[in-house]
């Protein structure tokens, strides 16, 4: 079902988003916390759980790499952002009106992990960075539709992971007038 | 594993796993960060009108990643959240070869949720499940001929087939897999 007249209108006032950057998010690779990912998907592949123990009994995770859905954990603070998100302050408004106005309104409709340009896989110890951007924006079937692409890279600049989210809002989620 | 060798355009591959619990949602919550009220607050989800807890859209489709990972590594990986996914429900996944490129098979894969209604004997219901208690099961679904049956030891289940995620994903099989 295409875009109603009014749906168009709502959906440019949105483009002002299109392009905007999401907060650069930092991440902190721990193999206990990549450990408990796995077992969370009931994945109990030995090269995601199977931790040894070093000579002074610590944990040694220098063996397991992050299960390929982990990347999940990059994409849920970008997703947050957008709850700080506001539009700009029309002559006369003393706030700003906000773009979501119910995170309990969000669904998740799609993702994409894409490693193909991987540089290095992940893995603990490692401090990856989250930059990425909204790409699309627009209303339809009363629901306000996203994209956004996000890339991972190691504090040295190698590509880890590409994602793609996409979200929707549902009615009385976001706003429609400004 | 399977080998490279084992695979061929058209052939298909099935896992199942399940069945979702409040209790696994909750574990994924704190596993991803992911901590909506939709997925573990079932008054919240309900004021939100969802009828009760949802699944993480990203657990189910981590649940497809798992099943490519029983065949190879993950190169790519593109999935739809079209159907949500509750607790009692199985994860059903297809993985159908698509092509194969040197080392390189694409997949194209599907994920449904097999959500258990209730079992009939001898025309009478004897077990209900929170699909049917909590009215998950919408005209639509009927309409759409989503509701099927199968014979278990208490009788005849009704339960309701539908697609959860529809997608893509290519793996790279190593040698010798």
């Amino acid at each position: 079902m295409g875009q109603t007249e009014e749906e168009i209108k709502q959906s440019e006032m949105y483009q002002i988003f299109v392009g905007k950057q999401v907060n650069k998010d930092i991440h902190r690779m721990k193999g206990n916390r990549m450990v408990e990912f796995a077992e969370a998907l009931g994945d109990l592949n030995p090269k995601y759980v199977d931790v040894g123990v070093k000579e002074n009994g610590k944990p040694d995770y220098s063996k397991i790499v992050a299960h390929p859905a982990y990347p999940n954990c990059f994409t849920v603070n970008a997703a947050f952002d957008l709850l700080g998100w506001k539009f700009p302050l029309k002559e006369g408004q003393t706030e700003a009106t906000p773009f979501v106005l119910s995170f309990g309104k969000v669904l998740h409709t799609g993702q994409t992990y894409d490693y193909s340009n991987a540089e290095a896989p992940i893995v603990h110890g490692m401090k990856l960075y989250t930059t990425g951007a909204l790409e699309k924006a627009y209303i339809r079937n009363k629901r306000l539709w996203l994209q956004m692409h996000l890339d991972t890279h190691t504090k040295d600049g190698k590509l880890v992971v590409q994602t793609t989210v996409y979200t929707v809002f549902r009615e009385g989620g976001f706003t429609t007038e400004y | 594993m399977v080998k490279l060798s084992e695979l061929e355009v058209g052939k298909t591959l099935g896992y199942v796993y399940g069945p979702v619990s409040r209790e696994g949602i909750k574990k994924y919550a704190s596993a991803s960060g992911d901590n909506n009220g939709i997925h573990i607050n079932d008054d919240f989800a309900v004021q939100m009108r969802l009828k009760g807890v949802i699944a993480h859209g990203l657990y189910s489709f981590g649940m497809v990643a798992r099943a490519l990972g029983e065949i190879g590594d993950l190169v790519k990986i593109s999935g739809q959240m079209r159907g949500m996914v509750r607790p009692g429900d199985d994860w059903i996944i297809t993985l159908t070869v698509k092509s194969i490129v040197g080392d390189l098979v694409e997949f194209e894969t599907l994920e449904q949720s097999k959500t258990p209604i209730r079992i009939e004997k001898d025309g009478k219901i004897v077990k209900t499940f929170e699909a049917h208690d909590r009215e998950w099961i919408t005209e639509k679904d009927i309409a759409q001929d989503l509701i099927k049956t199968e014979e278990v030891a208490e009788g005849t289940l009704f339960y309701r087939l539908r697609t959860a995620i529809p997608g893509t994903a290519t793996l790279r099989l190593k040698n010798g897999h």
